[in-house]
């Protein structure tokens, strides 16, 4: 069975290229358009892999991050983050929130595939 | 999905980002300046930047960048909102959105290079003493608040994607295990950089990479694995030459989530140093990474042993360990011997790493994830306007539906109709369905309606830009701005509504000067409302100006031969007469309003939509134009005329009055014309009888109704038999189901199913003074 990435951002575009470029390498995908979404989703979902925005509305990245390595059964769930900043103040930030990797916007497909490759069996 | 359809996906995105902006810097004007509000700005430009990277605007994105910056610094309270740093912001939101049309080919890439030095020079002045705030913030890192837009843009540049290159990607097969990324590479922290110098460099021929990589103890935290790494590292080449279990306690003592080993690694010499490297780039600070070539030095990399040496591991020792494990309160304890698999010198690289693999697999099913529990992340409810959420649908769809509730409608008047013929009309079940029609149209239309804050929020920039050109000064008001009408009306009502501001501004108010000689505030306000209102939407364009000028515009109706000069005129005839075709009154035409549409184009744009416009103004108080329109176009409000055998009906929109004549109201020209007086002016009559080939129809004046009609022509009287009703209905198009046919505006189906055309009244009423002209009648419009 394919394997499941969640994707969470607000831009609709944005999860559209995702999906459009993580079809294409055989996952399956859920959306979310922000934090809260996204928890709520996990709720009913179980993804592989969550590949999160950070500056969203109502739950932000790091919010959305925090929230789900609380949970015991999501502890060791890969999360990739999308961030804009190549500076590692930023990435810092999202691994001490708990996230596993990074990929800088914007990214092409082996980018996308190479990240993932790094962080899902 | 295209890529062109994601990239309008995009750009829609964009204006809601940019509607959701306006109302923010709405608000800042206001005083509210809270977190959210910033906060919600700052979004809106990071994500119109991300998804202009994405799709290779590099203007936009520069812009965006350095927009952003400041709105961080912002955000992070190094800077404070100023009403200075306010114009500053709401002068790069304009030139955002004219990036964005300019990326999206509406208008040529405009020259942001006053902008961008205003943005600087914000981040100068307060931010120059903040530098440890801005140290830590995102964008400080990609480059200085001074650089120039070229150089923001190369710098960007480095990051480069090819638009091309995901296109293609996108329709090959995807190469997931041996593409390159040799960009990557660049970003990945370089953790010892005294490898690079270690190569041997009397050597020609490059010889094979040693590694040395020992995971973080904590590497499985954050859901990460090393196994995943060494994986990669083998899809290269590598070879494990040893693996170091110094760290590896007695069984009873390992973690299952800790890492314990680490390997030294041989790579083939032409393997590329920066696609080893980014192998690590998650990893890469937190790990002892080593790489030499083979025979170099560095002080960094740990000696490796001659041979992957293990402790002897009785099989005795094993035992006690398990039952230790087992009984873990047995008397015995097991020596200190270090527990590790029987390795080989060069194991398969799996195993090593399975056997400390940690049974990280949740073996519960998952578990309901309690509701979030609130972060910092979430911001607490604030004044910041609620964020547009939508669902795109095609449009054809909801046309579909929206047509198909027509069709219901219809069919559950014909269902009524036959009901009241059978002496049914009472019964209970009838009147829920009446009910729940009505509902489910009125959704249905609802989900085409879109806020007129849509239309409002263009507003703002057009009166800043106003208050520049003209040097008054001028506060908006805007009432009303969700109030929902169906998307077309929302589309076409931009245009009109921005000539009306602009009269507004430029004609209705007063200079500043004029506004203080006459006891008023030196600010000028211009109020925009938008409300429902007996279903139709009524839009009123205010101002506290000077009113209209009725001495000016009769003098120039009278110049223009627009009226004769003796003609006596009410107030109101006066104020309307700015729609007469080829009217202006402004003494020179100006950059603002004199653009050659006249307020004629004005009311035939609202009229085109179903609507009406009207002026009440005093003079020194300032005038009020209101606009009322339907909320849909496809349903109708009409009246039901009977002419002959046929019904039409006539959109009500058009309708003044209806009256049946007294003798000596009508006059005859020649043998056929007649003319109504209606008030002291002759109005044209015209027979819908005779116009349309109706058989039967009325053709005595005294023995119908007349009806007087507003059309783009001026007015005219249409002569029917009767009136039969006046109701809404359902508008369906004539050219989609049989042809477009002149004087006929579509069809609609009645209550007792019979087919209902409705009457085109502007088309009618232009054909038929053709006729009059083409036959010499001599009759003055």
């Amino acid at each position: 069975m394919a394997q499941t990435i969640m994707t969470v951002d607000d831009s609709p575009s944005m999860r559209m290229l995702l999906r459009a470029a993580l079809s294409k390498m055989g996952y399956s995908i859920i959306e979310a358009e922000d934090g809260v979404d996204a928890m709520e989703k996990l709720s009913n979902h179980r993804p592989d892999l969550l590949i999160t925005d950070i500056n969203m509305p109502r739950m932000d990245g790091f919010g959305l991050i925090e929230n789900v390595r609380q949970d015991d059964s999501w502890r060791n769930m890969p999360i990739l983050v999308l961030t804009t900043e190549t500076s590692d103040e930023k990435k810092q930030r999202a691994r001490m929130a708990g996230a596993t990797g990074w990929i800088v916007k914007p990214f092409s497909p082996d980018k996308l595939a190479a990240a993932i490759r790094r962080v899902l069996h | 999905m295209s890529f062109d359809e994601i990239q309008n996906i995009f750009f829609q995105e964009c204006e809601e980002g940019l509607a959701n902006m306006e109302a923010c810097f709405g608000l800042c004007r206001e005083g509210v300046q809270d977190d959210e509000t910033i906060n919600t700005i700052f979004r809106a430009v990071h994500s119109i930047k991300g998804g202009a990277g994405a799709f290779g605007f590099e203007q936009l994105r520069g812009f965006a960048h350095h927009y952003e910056t400041l709105l961080d610094k912002l955000r992070n309270g190094a800077l404070t909102l100023t009403s200075d740093l306010l114009s500053t912001l709401m002068a790069a939101f304009d030139m955002l959105s004219d990036h964005v049309m300019a990326a999206s080919g509406e208008r040529d890439t405009p020259d942001d290079s006053g902008v961008m030095a205003r943005l600087t020079a914000a981040m100068g002045e307060d931010g120059g003493g903040q530098e440890s705030v801005a140290a830590e913030e995102p964008a400080a890192g990609e480059e200085t608040p001074e650089a120039s837009n070229e150089e923001v843009s190369s710098d960007l540049g480095s990051d480069d994607f090819d638009f091309d290159d995901l296109l293609t990607s996108l329709d090959a097969p995807t190469e997931s295990e041996d593409s390159k990324e040799p960009e990557e590479a660049k970003e990945a922290p370089a953790p010892d950089a005294e490898a690079k110098e270690s190569a041997d460099a009397n050597d020609d021929e490059p010889k094979a990479w040693i590694l040395w990589f020992r995971p973080d103890r904590h590497a499985f935290d954050n859901g990460s694995d090393p196994l995943l790494l060494l994986r990669e590292l083998d899809s290269l080449g590598a070879e494990i030459l040893a693996t170091d279990y110094e760290k590896l306690p007695v069984l009873e003592e390992i973690e299952p989530e800790i890492s314990y080993l680490g390997w030294w690694v041989r790579l083939p010499a032409d393997v590329e140093e920066e696609d080893i490297r980014s192998v690590f780039e998650f990893v890469g600070d937190i790990s002892e990474v080593v790489l030499i070539r083979e025979g170099g030095k560095n002080k960094k990399m740990p000696s490796m042993p001659e041979k992957a040496v293990l402790k002897p591991v009785t099989d005795q020792s094993e035992k006690d360990a398990l039952a230790k494990i087992e009984n873990p309160k047995g008397e015995k304890a097991a020596p200190a011997a270090k527990a590790a698999p029987k390795a080989a010198p060069a194991p398969k690289i799996q195993k090593p790493v399975e056997a400390v693999k940690p049974q990280t697999e949740p073996k519960k099913p998952a578990a309901p994830i309690p509701q979030a529990a609130p972060t910092k992340a979430q911001a607490p409810r604030s004044a910041a306007p609620s964020m547009a959420q939508t669902i795109r649908v095609d449009l054809d769809k909801l046309d579909r539906l929206v047509n198909l509730v027509g069709e219901l409608v219809i069919t559950q008047a014909m269902l009524a109709q036959r009901l009241t013929d059978q002496g049914l009309s009472s019964s209970s079940e009838l009147t829920d369905l009446d009910h729940l029609t009505r509902e489910l149209q009125d959704s249905a239309m609802s989900i085409r309606a879109q806020p007129m804050k849509t239309v409002f929020s263009r507003v703002p920039r057009i009166i800043r830009e106003l208050e520049g050109e003209t040097g008054k000064k001028v506060r908006l008001d805007v009432e009303g701005e969700m109030t929902e009408v169906d998307k077309t009306v929302v589309e076409r009502i931009g245009e009109p509504l921005t000539h009306l501001i602009r009269n507004a501004v430029d004609h209705g108010l007063e200079t500043p000067e004029e506004r203080i000689a006459a006891g008023k505030s030196e600010e000028g306000v211009v109020t925009l409302a938008a409300e429902h209102r007996s279903g139709r939407i009524i839009i009123r364009i205010s101002d506290d100006g000077r009113g209209m000028n009725r001495t000016r515009i009769l003098e120039k109706a009278i110049e223009k031969g627009i009226v004769a000069a003796d003609q006596t005129l009410s107030d109101d005839d006066i104020d309307n007469l700015i729609f007469a075709p080829g009217f202006s009154t402004a003494a020179k035409v100006t950059n603002v309003s004199g653009r050659g549409v006249g307020m004629d184009v004005v009311r035939k744009n609202v009229q085109a939509l179903g609507g009406r416009i009207s002026i009440n103004s005093r003079p020194g108080f300032g005038s009020i134009f209101t606009l009322s329109l339907p909320l849909t176009l496809a349903v109708l409000d009409g009246m039901i005329v009977k002419v002959g055998d046929q019904t039409f009906v006539i959109p009500l929109g058009h309708i003044v009055e209806s009256l049946q004549p007294n003798e000596g109201e009508i006059s005859g020209i020649g043998t056929r014309e007649k003319l109504l007086n209606v008030r002291g002016a002759y109005v044209p009559i015209q027979s819908i009888g005779r116009e349309l080939s109706v058989d039967k129809a009325e053709s005595d004046p005294f023995k119908s109704v007349l009806i007087v009609v507003e059309s783009d022509g001026g007015q005219a009287v249409l002569m029917v038999d009767q009136i039969l009703d006046q109701r809404q209905v359902v508008v369906k198009s004539l050219e989609a189901n049989y042809q477009a046919i002149s004087g006929l505006a579509g069809a609609t189906i009645l209550g007792d199913g019979r087919v209902a055309l409705i009457l085109d009244v502007d088309s009618l009423v232009a054909r038929w003074r053709h006729d009059l002209h083409s036959s010499s009648l001599g009759v003055a419009a």
